[in-house]
């Protein structure tokens, strides 16, 4: 029972960790048509800034603030600023994922330069347990994580379903040239799109980060990977198709570091996202998997 | 413009930049003829990636060693200086940049490295090149080593796993022992050897675990220790891993004491540990499991000072009692000391002193000691911050295993040459 | 020029080629057929642990410490042999799960995450290829030639450039053959080829297995070389690596391939070797990569073909003039027109 109850509550303090994450890329990738592989590189910038920003902060709330505002800022400026240029100046699909590539190595070896092989810490040894069922505990920042994480699938859904703002970034999805014909400014539409995928990027970075406790300018690239995986899984685009490819990956790899062995958690996940992938490759909830428009 | 014409001219203008580049940058190497050259210890060890902290170690310990040696007079008249190669952690970049090391110097009289896991795609390279090498790299293949010119005053890795079940055994009451290591190279070479000595004292291993590395959590893994009720919990792994794990193990209220492998060194470790468990727990209940390097005495006071006189390298309250940089200053000292006893800067005639100056007749504990010796005709025996090094046939020196406190390196127990061998079944 | 810059710079020319085979594997894979083929790093790995463990010998002697499959004692040249065609094996299921209903991103992204997940597969499976620790001391071909390290270069640089010939004539015979004008159809539209009547996924996967092959090769080579191979030296972003060099080069054309490997792995990764130290020590290794991001931006930006542009193909009129033969004969070698 105790075993279960492991696997539930850590497989749910994992999934939620990847799902922020997956989200914001999920919703950039789906409204601007961008594959930003610079996620990884962003994600592991905001750590730093945080560290530094806050002097090794481990308040959540402060930390998610300052995370979400340098991710929000740093987005920006790499998808709407440069990869924005690249758009404007004619470039095709594969070459903007480059684009994003490349800025993604130029971001994590300037981190690397600054930082040296030597990794940061904070200071989270004096935690408290928020909550214990059947002899689990899970202490407060890893509760934190995982209401942050379903409040922001909430509010996520809600804006892109309720709100002119959310009709305004389908539309522009689903054909730029009609919705620009229809009086929505793209650019402002991107423009928000990036901000707010980066804003996501830079609080799970923080919630990474806090909730693993040491970091180096590597962090984020390993863990994007899988969470960008995930969002393809679930269907681009498609925030709940995120949301549901982030369980998989955090509820299948405890669960098989219980039953299997835990050298093949992070394996038995990604065979399960392949999987999916090969049953239905334009993910769960997607209706086609073919390049659409880019955003420019 | 027709276009065979374009391509050619793309290929010359591109052609010519590039063997001019090559042309500045080999005539710019060679040029040096002076009498006043500088001769060149490369520190050849990983600088980046995940071990890229090693490689300072060994860097942080070139640098004293050879700041006192010019102190004293240099080899022959002349300076020496450290060079850093970096190996990257894996053997396709080690071995290009092996060659360039051999290749690009003019005057590279040795060399020092911590290159774990490369040894056999490097050290070949280095044999053919003649070129004297001290190593801290922990390749079980070398325990068997061929090579004429390498030396090792560590043993293999294949060693530590039985000095971690020597010390449960006689130095702590417990015997159902968890054995949790990362999935890499390091930690996994020690689990054979804890395994045959368990199996050689009577220890139980009720736990054992592969863990896969960098993941948000290791609660489940957690779970099962508690699950097996280990007594004490033998573990490596990168200081990422370790973080994570030893939060969710004090969380999970299942900790235990913690026996710890040469692989857990390092301020980046220390760092993780701590953030996780607070210093006063990661101190009481971790013991690191480490080839003795001393922390007082004659050798000592020798070095502690060069280090702190050094520019230029960070963090030196915790490099001064550290095994990387105290080893490392041990190997470039020997590598001096031979060179003035063979009276030699060149690899192939000096390499069979480096076995004579740890079995003379006078013992010194330093290079201005030894040089002194050796000017009044003795024979020295160098005993520096690793105490006494006696090669065996594969130029590897067996070293005492010491229980370490993680933070302050202070020798908490020696494990005694009896209970090693107990260990290992003789 | 000294003895050792003639060593290294010998060492220079066998990595150039080894990567030469490789860039024209991936060239055949993402610039004839437009595959966006980011797991390629793993068809030099499965080519490097192959002829790996062809060549070993049996498995936990007590001198090699290693455990993996197979273990057979064969020749080299079958080995090499081999590890191309296990890059070509690896093609089939690669190419089942990305290649079959994947196009674009999607694509890009699942191949991400096939590299990761064989990397971490390798590594956690000790019994295959001896998991982290990978392979050691692997013979090198005439390694029991009793000659200096510095000759043995040469022998081994030989050895490169007749793979390096194999490998050009296949990548020509399938750039010039009707199969490379299918493939180059199929990357352009899709559709247009399938209303011809040709299978363009039966096309895409022929050249995958194509450049696996050449990819398995370039491995086979590389371990022979090196004599070690581990999953730290095929981590994912190697790729990128390969794909920069077919940008600023030129995709699509040999030539193209071939000076974008003398510019990115062999020039700007070994060039950024010998740069003295700058700031701390170790810290050139990450210009290096910044300097290839910042490389790739500066081409992506102002000439996206490469320096060596695909060359625009034209029909060219059907009046005897044997153009096929005569594509690559600079114009003032051609016969004057007789009319």
């Amino acid at each position: 029972m105790t075993m279960l109850m492991t696997i539930i509550l850590f497989g749910l303090y994992s999934s939620a960790l990847y799902a922020i994450g997956a989200v914001g890329f999920t919703l950039q990738f789906g409204i601007t048509n961008v594959l930003n592989l610079a996620f990884g590189a962003i994600l592991t910038s905001c750590i730093f800034v945080e560290y530094y920003a806050t002097t090794h902060s481990t308040n959540l709330w402060l930390a998610m603030l300052v995370g979400g505002g340098a991710g929000a800022l740093l987005s920006l400026i790499v998808g709407f600023g440069i990869v924005g240029a690249f758009l404007r100046r004619g470039a095709g699909g594969f070459n903007i994922a480059m684009v994003t590539i490349a800025l993604g190595l130029m971001i994590t070896y300037t981190l690397a330069a600054i930082q040296g092989p030597f990794l940061f810490a904070f200071n989270v040894s004096n935690t408290t347990t928020a909550l214990s069922i059947s002899g689990v505990n899970l202490d407060s920042q890893q509760l934190t994580t995982i209401i942050v994480a379903i409040a922001a699938m909430v509010v996520i859904h809600l804006v892109l379903r309720m709100t002119k703002l959310g009709l305004a970034m389908r539309a522009t999805a689903d054909d730029p040239s009609l919705t620009r014909g229809c009086g929505v400014s793209p650019a402002r539409t991107r423009a928000l799109a990036w901000l707010i995928s980066g804003a996501l990027c830079g609080i799970c970075g923080v919630l990474y980060g806090i909730g693993v406790g040491t970091f180096g300018p590597f962090t984020g690239a390993d863990f994007f990977i899988t969470a960008g995986a995930a969002a393809v899984v679930g269907g681009i685009g498609k925030p709940y198709g995120a949301m549901i490819g982030a369980l998989i990956v955090g509820m299948v790899g405890q669960a098989a570091s219980a039953i299997i062995s835990p050298a093949y958690a992070p394996i038995s996940a990604y065979v399960i996202l392949v999987g999916f992938l090969i049953l239905r490759p334009q993910g769960i909830f997607s209706a086609f998997a073919a390049q659409r428009e880019l955003v420019a | 413009m027709p276009r065979s014409s374009s391509l050619l001219r793309a290929f010359f203008a591109v052609g010519l930049a590039f063997l001019a580049a090559v042309g500045v940058l080999f005539g710019t190497s060679g040029a040096a003829a002076s009498s006043s050259y500088k001769l060149e210890i490369a520190v050849f060890s990983p600088f980046t990636g995940p071990n890229g902290e090693y490689g300072y170690f060994n860097y942080d310990g070139c640098v004293p060693a050879v700041n006192l040696i010019n102190k004293a007079g240099g080899i022959e008249g002349h300076q020496l200086f450290c060079q850093i190669v970096d190996d990257r952690g894996d053997p396709a970049d080690a071995v290009p940049a092996a060659q360039n090391m051999i290749s690009a110097s003019s005057h590279l009289v040795g060399e020092i490295d911590g290159n774990s896991g490369l040894l056999s795609a490097t050290v070949p390279i280095l044999c053919k090149a003649k070129l004297v090498e001290l190593s801290v790299g922990g390749d079980p293949a070398y325990d068997k080593n061929t090579c004429a010119y390498f030396w090792r005053t560590t043993p293999g890795d294949d060693q530590a796993g039985y000095a971690l079940a020597a010390y449960i055994r006689y130095d702590t009451p417990y015997r159902k022992v968890g054995a949790v290591f990362a999935d890499d190279v390091a930690a996994q070479g020690n689990v054979p050897g804890l395994v045959g000595g368990a199996k050689n004292l009577g220890l139980t291993i009720v736990s054992q675990q592969k863990v896969p590395l960098d993941q948000p959590s290791y609660a489940t893994e957690v779970q099962q220790l508690k699950a097996s009720h280990a007594q004490v919990i033998t573990t490596e792994s990168d200081p990422q891993t370790a973080g994570v794990f030893l939060a969710n193990l004090k969380q999970a209220g299942a900790l235990t004491p913690l026996v710890g492998t040469s692989g857990t060194v390092g301020n980046d470790y220390n760092k993780a540990a701590t953030a996780a468990l607070g210093s006063s727990l990661y101190v009481k209940d971790f013991v690191r499991i480490i080839q003795f390097t001393a922390t007082s005495g004659p050798a000592y006071s020798v070095w502690a000072p060069a280090l702190n006189a050094a520019p230029g390298i960070k963090d030196k309250s915790s490099l001064v009692t550290g095994f990387g940089p105290e080893v490392s200053y041990d190997h470039v000292t020997m590598e001096a000391l031979a060179m003035l006893a063979a009276h030699s800067t060149v690899g192939s005639v000096y390499n069979a002193y480096i076995p004579k100056i740890t079995q003379g007749k006078v013992i010194v504990h330093s290079f201005a000691q030894g040089e002194a010796a050796l000017a009044k005709g003795e024979t020295i025996d160098f005993v520096g911050l690793e105490g006494q090094v006696t090669f065996n046939q594969f130029h590897n020196s067996a070293g005492i295993w010491s229980a370490d406190n993680p933070v302050t390196n202070a020798t908490e127990k020696t494990i005694s040459a009896a209970d090693m061998a107990k260990a290992l079944g003789h | 020029m000294s003895a050792a810059n003639v060593y290294y710079l010998s060492g220079l020319g066998i990595l150039f080629g080894i990567n030469l085979i490789a860039i024209w594997g991936l060239d055949l894979q993402f610039g004839f057929s437009g595959i966006n083929s980011f797991a390629f790093i793993v068809f030099q790995a499965v080519g490097a642990y192959v002829t790996g463990v062809l060549s070993l010998g049996p498995a936990n002697t007590p001198v090699t410490f290693e455990t993996y499959i197979l273990g057979t004692r064969w020749p080299w040249p079958i080995a090499l042999l081999f590890g191309g065609l296990a890059g070509a094996a690896l093609a089939v299921p690669i190419g089942l799960i990305a290649v079959r209903r994947l196009r674009g991103d999607y694509q890009a992204m699942a191949m991400l995450v096939l590299a990761l997940i064989a990397n971490d597969l390798i590594s956690a499976e000790t019994g295959w290829f001896n998991g982290p620790t990978g392979l050691e001391s692997v013979p090198q071909p005439f390694g029991n030639l009793n000659v200096s390290l510095h000759a043995y270069h040469w022998v081994f640089l030989g050895l490169t450039a007749l793979c390096c010939i194999v490998a050009w004539w296949v990548t020509r015979g399938i750039s010039r053959a009707p199969l490379g004008r299918a493939l180059r159809a199929v990357r352009d539209s899709d559709s247009a080829v399938a209303a011809l009547g040709r299978n363009p996924n039966q096309l895409r996967m022929v050249a995958l297995i194509a450049g696996g092959f050449l990819g398995g090769l370039s491995g086979g080579l590389l371990i022979e070389y090196v004599q070690a191979w581990g999953p730290a030296s095929w981590l994912y972003p190697e790729t990128f690596l390969f794909f920069t060099a077919l940008i600023v080069g030129g995709r699509g054309n040999m030539a193209g391939a071939a000076l974008g490997t003398l510019l990115v792995p062999v020039g700007i990764v070994e060039a950024t070797r010998q740069l003295p130290q700058i700031g701390y020590p170790g810290e050139f290794d990450d210009f290096q990569w910044i300097a290839i991001g910042a490389l790739l931006l500066a081409f992506l930006w102002f000439r996206p073909h490469g320096l060596i542009p695909e060359r625009r193909r034209r029909l060219r009129p059907a009046d005897g003039d044997r153009s096929r033969y005569r594509r690559g004969v600079p114009s003032w070698l051609r016969r004057a027109p007789t009319s």
